[in-house]
């Protein structure tokens, strides 16, 4: 079967996704884009996060043929004009990673959450409740990461989120 | 690595419930799929070997969120995410239980997909069987409305005939009850090895209603506790009154766990014995 999507702002056609293929294995073998990982069996590792219509899934998890005429942001998608972007930078500068395998994941999730609280601020505290921590491990606590510990991750989530007024 | 369910050739999205209902009909090795999302955790357990096709829901316009006085009323495809956003005024319980939730499994998984599990696990099951939901179930031409505890026949056995799908739930509304939802698993957003709903009504010091359901690594679909709700009921609200009705759990029949290499039987009815306890004390503020 035949899907055409958009991924990372440009409209493309997939020939021969099967109804057995997911999103990840869309991305990784057909469309050449690594940046989503394979980790577990549904357990809920998070490596493999993408942002479909702005909200973050797991690709490893998503039928391929339900992503037909969406609209599908991969880390691979963040730089602009050779920029990495925002939340790409400040992992880099507050090494809120070590091994790697994980970090697509999380800042696609970090990504996605940014882009909730730009799109609707007040939003946040109605549907979470709790304070920017909560709402930081709300949006984390989907993925593993077994070499940072993760409070570089958080301390970097906060950051970000702290210039947009909330915390 | 694709859904491991080497059968299956088909992928329909029909544009009407009866053309969905006809499709499962009149091909018995076809399933219906909601967000999807469900069917890599099933397919890797090696579960649905001989699926021939999926039938996605996703076109059938089963999303609408609307509340009365009397009921929540949602569509079958409603996301975790969606309900979680939603203004409605919801129960704690329900609230509680979409936070249990991964979110990135909330933005995709939908209130009728999980419920067709039947699975225990699922948070969200739990919560509606506190909450004694009432599940809209079509053929095609007429919808039937079924209570949550006839519909949970067993793990990923809904109480569905072939053709039938879920179009929509209602969750009854209740002035003043106290409801929420506790979960103890091995990682923050693991699956539960025990969870408990609880939705309480009090009046005047004593507890009038109590409805307590209990989900995670079971044997069975979420099951109620009726010994601790009849314990409950009647009795005034007091931490003894709590306290022994927490305890009937570790005797109730209806909870059936087995041991597995997460945790042994007696440690998962003790499990739900305290989270019992922890929930009604928290709910009623004591």
């Amino acid at each position: 079967m035949q899907i055409s999507l958009r991924v990372n702002g440009e409209q493309v056609v997939v020939d021969d996704v099967k109804a057995r293929s997911t999103l990840l294995d869309v991305l990784r073998d057909q469309l050449n884009l690594k940046g989503a990982k394979k980790g577990c069996e549904g357990e809920g590792c998070g490596a493999c996060t993408v942002i479909v219509d702005s909200r973050p899934v797991y690709s490893c998890m998503y039928p391929a043929l339900a992503a037909s005429g969406r609209s599908v942001l991969t880390v691979e998608g963040l730089e602009v004009g050779g920029q990495l972007d925002r939340v790409q930078r400040e992992f880099i500068d507050r090494w809120a990673f070590q091994c790697g395998y994980c970090t697509p994941g999380f800042i696609m999730a970090l990504e996605a959450l940014v882009r909730e609280a730009d799109s609707n601020p007040g939003k946040f505290k109605e549907v979470y409740g709790g304070n920017i921590r909560d709402i930081v491990k709300d949006a984390l606590t989907g993925h593993i990461c077994r070499c940072t510990g993760y409070e570089p991750i958080v301390e970097t989530a906060l950051l970000i989120l702290s210039e947009k007024g909330l915390d | 690595m694709p859904f491991n369910i080497q059968s299956l050739e088909h992928y329909y999205t029909p544009r009407t419930v009866e053309e969905a209902c006809s499709l499962l009909s009149s091909n018995q090795d076809f399933i219906p799929i909601a967000g999807g999302s469900a069917i890599y955790i099933f397919s890797a357990k090696g579960l649905l070997q001989d699926i021939r096709g999926f039938v996605s829901l996703s076109s059938l316009g089963l999303n609408g969120i609307h509340g009365s006085d009397a009921y929540i009323e949602l569509g079958a495809m409603v996301t975790h995410q969606e309900l979680l956003e939603s203004r409605l005024d919801k129960p704690s319980v329900l609230s509680e239980a979409l936070l249990a939730i991964p979110k990135e499994v909330r933005s995709v998984g939908t209130v009728g997909g999980q419920l067709c599990t039947c699975f225990p696990n699922f948070d969200l099951n739990v919560a509606l069987l506190a909450l004694d939901a009432e599940i809209m179930v079509t053929g095609g031409d007429q919808v039937r409305r079924e209570g949550i505890e006839k519909f949970f026949r067993g793990v990923l056995e809904p109480d569905l005939r072939p053709g039938e799908i879920v179009t929509g739930i209602k969750v009854p509304r209740k002035r003043g009850l106290l409801s929420g939802y506790s979960k103890a698993a091995l990682t923050a957003h693991g699956f539960s090895l025990i969870s408990v709903g609880v939705a309480l009504e009090v009046n005047r010091g004593f507890f009038e209603g109590a409805r307590v359901a209990v989900g995670g690594a079971l044997n069975t679909s979420p099951v109620r506790l009726k010994g601790v709700e009849d314990a409950l009921r009647g009795h005034p609200v007091t931490r003894e009154t709590i306290v022994e009705a927490s305890e009937s759990a570790l005797s109730e029949g209806a909870l059936n766990v087995g041991t597995d290499n997460k945790a042994s039987s007696e440690y998962k009815r003790r499990l739900a014995s305290v989270l019992i306890k922890r929930t009604i004390l928290r709910v009623v503020g004591l």
